[in-house]
């Protein structure tokens, strides 16, 4: 049996009342919040080579990410930190499209449903006492999102179709260097380039077996939500007796993860499907004829009654392709509930598609990873690609 | 001693492009400001005439795999920039007096993935992942009447 962890929706931590709506002040997505289609599982990571380890809870499932990356205010463990080529302390700012994250990379076991990976890269997010993130990485003008308040989880596990967070761009060899990895003198943090064994790794793929993609299964969920939900992520395609790929439509991606939607005469490229981002994110306002909400939904589309939409996933390349079928309801109907999980919320992405946690749910979603080899003949599948 | 020559004159013509993070930031256009004479030539941008409105877009190429579109008025001013990269470009620069509205709207989002900032003229839209990153930024009051913001992409 492939090792499955169990998720869940919300978080597993006592929920507050929602705080009154005010535009000017943050809305607390937390573990102590109400946070809309957020999936999360429980993590253990140890110090390597020992049994000297601690469970981390409510860690966000992103498929839309690569690494492991845990709050510093939440691990407990001596884990020794990374260096650079010049022995000074190694760091990330990671990115994301509306957040960062800043802190060390340091080295620990991945343990998750009986899978071990050993010393994996991993990222401490906001780590008490390190270097502030210079410049070169809050010049991006998004949130900082390494506290509990901010990030509303103790982590972010990425299991997307990539092994490394970066990849060539930030290796030895590279053209220029992205200010993503900095070695930190006391001087202040420089940006670096980071051979690709040592860049913080999806730590699934890291596993001695069952290392090649990920499964998540999530049930249905009614249309005016659900308070909770739980789930399951198995690891491995293809490499147990329950984990096998049967009877799905493979999305093959390109070298950016991404593959193709097709919607109303048009084919977009730049399509993911990420179990991180919480909500479908899809287009804009005047092109769908639908309202963009202006008060406590405020990023959401917010029409009168339900909209149903359809389009078609396909390959970025070489034939595959999957029906999507897709409701928007009123976000802002969504929110006034004391529901979490939700398979209409939905809202704005100009120009593409990104299928979030929304479309998740009454499916069973394969991550395959790049270079990953499933089945043979007629019915294999090439890392990387998503399927369902 | 022609070959060697050769050689050295090839690598001075191609090492010219900045990247986000070595670009001197004097160089790269800033919304809502006029672009400066020469800078196209200086950044080596691909100059396109946008139908019906005298406006222009200017493609700029930079390391590693980086476009960055500027959409620039007849009177030279920039009203909007699309761009696409592995890594985020650098907001600071690129806004320009905009950002700190940007960075203000950009701290209240409800939601984890792809950013969209609407917060007075400033539109900013952020979509894509590490490795893959696309976004567009416009001001709405600054868009030439005879076009829409589609024309920002």
């Amino acid at each position: 049996m492939a090792g499955a962890a169990v998720l869940r929706l919300p978080a597993a931590a006592a929920r507050l009342p929602s705080p009154t709506p005010s535009p000017s002040s943050p809305t607390s997505l937390g573990v102590n919040g109400n946070y809309a289609d957020g999936l999360f599982t429980s993590v253990t990571v140890c110090v390597p080579g020992t049994s000297n380890c601690q469970t981390i809870d409510n860690v966000l499932v992103d498929t839309g990410s690569f690494g492991l990356r845990l709050l510093g205010s939440q691990v407990n463990l001596p884990l020794a930190t990374s260096q650079d080529g010049n022995g000074d302390p190694l760091a990330e700012c990671e990115q994301f499209a509306s957040s960062f994250n800043w802190g060390p990379v340091a080295t620990a076991d991945v343990v998750m449903a009986g899978e071990k990976a050993s010393a994996v890269p991993i990222q401490i997010m906001g780590q008490s006492g390190f270097a502030a993130p210079p410049a070169a990485c809050t010049n991006g003008g998004l949130a900082e999102n390494d506290t509990q308040a901010t990030l509303g989880a103790n982590g972010i596990l990425g299991v997307g179709v990539f092994g490394h967070d970066c990849g060539t761009g930030c290796a030895p060899g590279a053209t220029s260097t992205p200010s993503v990895y900095f070695g930190c003198p006391s001087s202040g943090c420089v940006a670096t380039l980071v051979a690709l064994a040592d860049q913080v790794q999806n730590p699934v793929g890291l596993f001695p077996q069952d290392n090649n993609g990920v499964v998540i299964q999530m049930p249905q969920v009614p249309d005016s939500g659900a308070p909770s939900v739980s789930g399951t992520m198995k690891f491995g395609i293809d490499t147990q007796a329950d984990n096998a790929m049967n009877g799905v439509n493979v999305l093959a991606a390109d070298g950016f993860g991404n593959f193709l939607t097709s919607f109303q005469g048009s084919t977009l490229g730049g399509s993911i499907l990420d179990s991180g981002s919480n909500g479908n994110f899809f287009l804009d306002a005047q092109t769908l004829n639908l309202p963009a909400c202006t008060n406590t939904a405020s990023g959401f589309y917010c029409p009168a009654s339900t909209v149903s939409f359809s389009a078609t996933n396909m390959s970025a390349a070489g034939a595959g392709s999957a029906p999507a079928v897709w409701n928007v309801a009123n976000a802002e109907t969504l929110f006034n509930s004391s529901n979490a999980a939700f398979n209409n919320l939905a809202g704005p992405n100009a120009g593409s598609f990104d299928f979030g946690m929304a479309f998740f749910f009454s499916r069973t979603i394969y991550v395959g990873f790049n270079g990953a080899l499933i089945g043979s003949g007629a019915g294999s599948a090439t890392g990387p690609f998503y399927a369902y | 001693m022609t070959t060697a020559c050769l050689g050295l004159l090839l690598g001075l013509a191609l090492a010219v492009r900045p990247a986000w993070s070595q670009a001197p930031s004097a160089s790269l256009p800033v919304l809502g400001e006029t672009i400066s004479a020469g800078a196209s030539a200086q950044l080596r941008a691909q100059v396109r005439a946008i139908a019906q409105s005298g406006a222009r877009v200017e493609e700029i190429r930079l390391e590693p795999g980086s476009v960055v579109r500027v959409y620039v008025s007849s009177a030279g001013r920039v009203f909007g920039l699309a761009w696409q990269s592995p890594t985020l470009p650098d907001l600071k620069h690129l806004l320009g007096s905009h950002f700190a509205a940007f960075q203000a709207a950009a701290a209240r989002t409800q939601r984890r993935g792809p950013l969209y900032v609407h917060t007075g003229t400033l539109v900013v839209e952020l979509s894509g992942h590490m490795r893959d990153f696309r976004g567009r930024a416009y001001l709405t009051d600054a868009i030439p009447a005879t076009l829409t913001p589609a024309v920002v992409r």
